[in-house]
């Protein structure tokens, strides 16, 4: 019993650790931003949030998520984010599926033509 | 037509949430891109024109808003509020737009509508070899908002981003005539034929201009801004911390005869410099009021011809910019700030016993790769007071004192220099402008400390008490209904402002465009 909830213990750490947040931007553009009223790093921008299970197709990198909602036809800024769910997902459909949130900032919409 | 989203309200804030504010109506306005350019710029007047008598018929005040980067209330109104940053069409003009008498190249002027943010316009411009003149320490506010307020940075012999621009797009009221084309009679920057492409009645009065220039969002809805770029050059920039009382001589005089920034030379770079005795682009000191250190951090920037191997030889500027500690002020002090996340009092201790470190590598970029994003999204405030740079030392002096003696205040000081605008109410009035400012955390009561409008209230009065001629950045915060404060900072300029002001916007558009920030300095 005592080495069960050592072992539980030890997974929850390591799942814990390796939940994380990764941010890419794009130096040289602007991102389409809005009137909110958060603090979060991405404030003032409009970012639009996805949380997908991944399937092994794309975790092989055989595919793609598309993203349609960009009207400027490309993107400022990436957030990718794993969660403790999404780890426990992993773990229980032994790596078929994952749980990732993704958030993401457009470029702004004319921001380029002159 | 552009489409307008307008959402019920109740309250609304700042970047760097200054409020909150009570609010009714918020609206966001949108372009129509399927439209020629011209097209889709007229289709924008005419909403915005549906938008102010909508306001009007409410018998309500309206308020265009850029980026809400202003940390005072000038932005905010409680009835109606527009969004501007998504209404960012760019125009280019040719040399058969330009006025006969016009003292502007045409490859120099430009149209930009008022929601375009201040790095897409760098962006732009450098797609034509040119480049901004100068801006402030970062680059997210709209050209709009940043000439209400007389944005300015740190170009000694430039001025701030008001001083620029050469024409204005206003819309003063509901009716098409009411759609303004305003420049300078002494500087006229583009010709008639052009202008009617906007469908504009066209102005030119020097001194309608400049009041109209820094306008405190009340001058009508400022919806294009005409200004002239300059060929894309590059800013070779370098930190040094040099002793306390050279630093306040060079305050003092801006006479840079006798000195050596000492920067380190790189000998790959094709043109070596020699900055001994040149007056710099940039000047900017940085204090720690708490720490009485014998040395200081400037950051001195020079002037350079653009070369296009600049990175090779001086690495990317981005990424450095980006680590630096001396960049936005507020930025400075949330680098020193994060090693006691949270806590005002370890903060002040930390300014108390710790130097101000040193950062000595030089980099060299364009103006927008070296006054790059502000990364800062949290609770802070800003107070920044304009004074004569012969009087900066002895104001630093006087302000420091009231932060220490009646603080402490979880912030630190830097002073900027730039050159007199010829705008009305901009704050950089003095021949030379010493902006002394001091960006912190904001605080709560339970920490014990003054609150930041006593603060304010007292470094007004110090400042008064010690004869010190001073202005107040208008986008900053400042116990802005203290009595006769307009008039102690501008003068008779004040009169002169309203009444251009009844002579562009008639008296019922003069209620719609004020809101509480120009009731309490008495400018409505
Ligand atoms: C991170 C940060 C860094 C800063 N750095 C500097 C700096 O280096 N130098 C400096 O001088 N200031 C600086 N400031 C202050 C800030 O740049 C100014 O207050 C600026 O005016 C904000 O521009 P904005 O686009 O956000 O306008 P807002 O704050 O939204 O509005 C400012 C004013 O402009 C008016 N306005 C906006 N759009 C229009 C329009 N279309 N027509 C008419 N009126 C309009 C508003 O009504 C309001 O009165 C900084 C602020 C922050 C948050």
């Amino acid at each position: 019993m005592r080495l069960l909830k050592y072992c539980i213990c030890c997974l929850l750490i390591a799942s814990l650790s390796s939940c994380y947040t990764v941010r890419f931007q794009v130096h040289n553009g602007v991102p389409e931003t809005e009137d909110s009223d958060s603090e979060d790093p991405l404030a003032g921008q409009l970012f639009r949030e996805k949380k997908m299970v991944v399937n092994r197709k794309m975790l092989q990198g055989n595919d793609f998520f598309t993203i349609k909602d960009c009207e400027s036809g490309s993107l400022n800024t990436i957030e990718y984010k794993t969660t403790f769910g999404g780890l426990l997902l992993y773990v229980i459909t032994l790596g078929r599926n994952k749980e990732v949130k993704i958030r993401y900032v457009c470029t702004k919409e004319g921001s380029t033509d002159f | 037509m552009a489409s307008t989203n307008t959402q019920n309200r109740q309250r609304w804030n700042t970047l760097h949430k200054n409020g909150p504010f009570s609010l009714k109506l918020f609206h966001d306005t949108k372009l129509n891109r399927d439209l020629s350019k011209f097209e889709s710029y007229n289709a924008a007047a005419t909403e915005i024109r549906r938008l102010i008598r909508l306001a009007d018929n409410a018998n309500e005040r309206f308020r265009p808003m850029g980026s809400k980067w202003s940390l005072s209330s000038i932005a905010h109104c409680k009835d109606r509020m527009h969004y501007t940053p998504r209404l960012n069409l760019k125009f280019a003009v040719r040399d058969k737009d330009i006025h006969a008498n016009s003292p502007y190249k045409s490859e120099n002027v430009f149209l930009f509508q008022c929601g375009n943010v201040i790095k897409e316009i760098s962006l732009a411009l450098q797609k034509k070899q040119k480049s901004l003149k100068t801006h402030g320490a970062s680059n997210g506010q709209t050209i709009a908002g940043c000439i209400s307020t007389g944005v300015h940075g740190a170009a000694v012999d430039v001025g701030s981003v008001q001083d620029y621009v050469i024409g204005l797009n206003l819309i003063t009221g509901t009716k098409p005539e009411d759609v303004i084309y305003l420049e300078r009679a002494s500087k006229p920057a583009l010709n008639d034929d052009y202008i009617e492409n906007f469908k504009c009645k066209i102005i030119r009065d020097d001194e309608l201009f400049n009041a109209a220039l820094v306008g405190l969002g009340s001058m009508g809805f400022i919806h294009g801004v005409v200004l002239e770029a300059e060929d894309m050059y590059l800013l070779h920039r370098c930190v040094r911390k040099i002793k306390k009382e050279t630093a306040l001589k060079l305050a003092n005089t801006l006479n840079f005869g006798n000195f050596d920034p000492h920067f380190p030379v790189n000998p790959l770079d094709p043109n070596p410099p020699d900055y001994r005795g040149v007056r710099p682009y940039h000047f900017k000191v940085y204090i720690n009021q708490y720490n009485d250190e014998a040395t200081l951090p400037v950051e001195f920037i020079y002037k350079r011809d653009y070369f296009p191997n600049y990175k090779d030889i001086y690495e990317d500027p981005v990424p450095n910019m980006a680590q630096f500690i001396y960049t936005d002020l507020i930025n400075t002090l949330i680098k020193f700030a994060e090693k006691v996340p949270g806590s005002i009092p370890a903060l002040i201790n930390l300014l108390k016993n710790s130097i101000m470190p040193k950062e000595n590598k030089p980099v060299m970029g364009k103006l927008w790769e070296i006054f790059w994003d502000a990364q800062y999204k949290g609770r802070a405030f800003a107070c920044s007071f304009g004074v004569d740079h012969t009087h900066s030392e002895k104001a630093l002096k006087v302000l420091s004192k009231v932060t220490v003696d009646d603080g402490p205040i979880p912030g630190i000081f830097a002073m900027r220099f730039v050159k007199q605008s010829q705008a009305m109410l901009a704050c950089t009035k003095f021949p030379f402008t010493c902006m002394i400012e001091i960006d912190g955390i904001q605080w709560k009561e339970s920490d014990g400390l003054i609150s930041l409008e006593e603060y304010s209230e007292r470094m007004i009065n110090a400042l008064k008490q010690n004869n010190i001629p001073f202005t107040i950045h208008w986008g900053k915060n400042a116990k802005w209904d203290h009595p006769g404060l307009a008039n102690h900072m501008f003068g008779n300029d004040v009169n002169k402002w309203k009444q251009l002001r009844a002579q562009l916007l008639s008296p019922r558009m003069q209620k719609v465009f004020s809101n509480k920030f120009l009731d309490d300095i008495k400018l409505s």
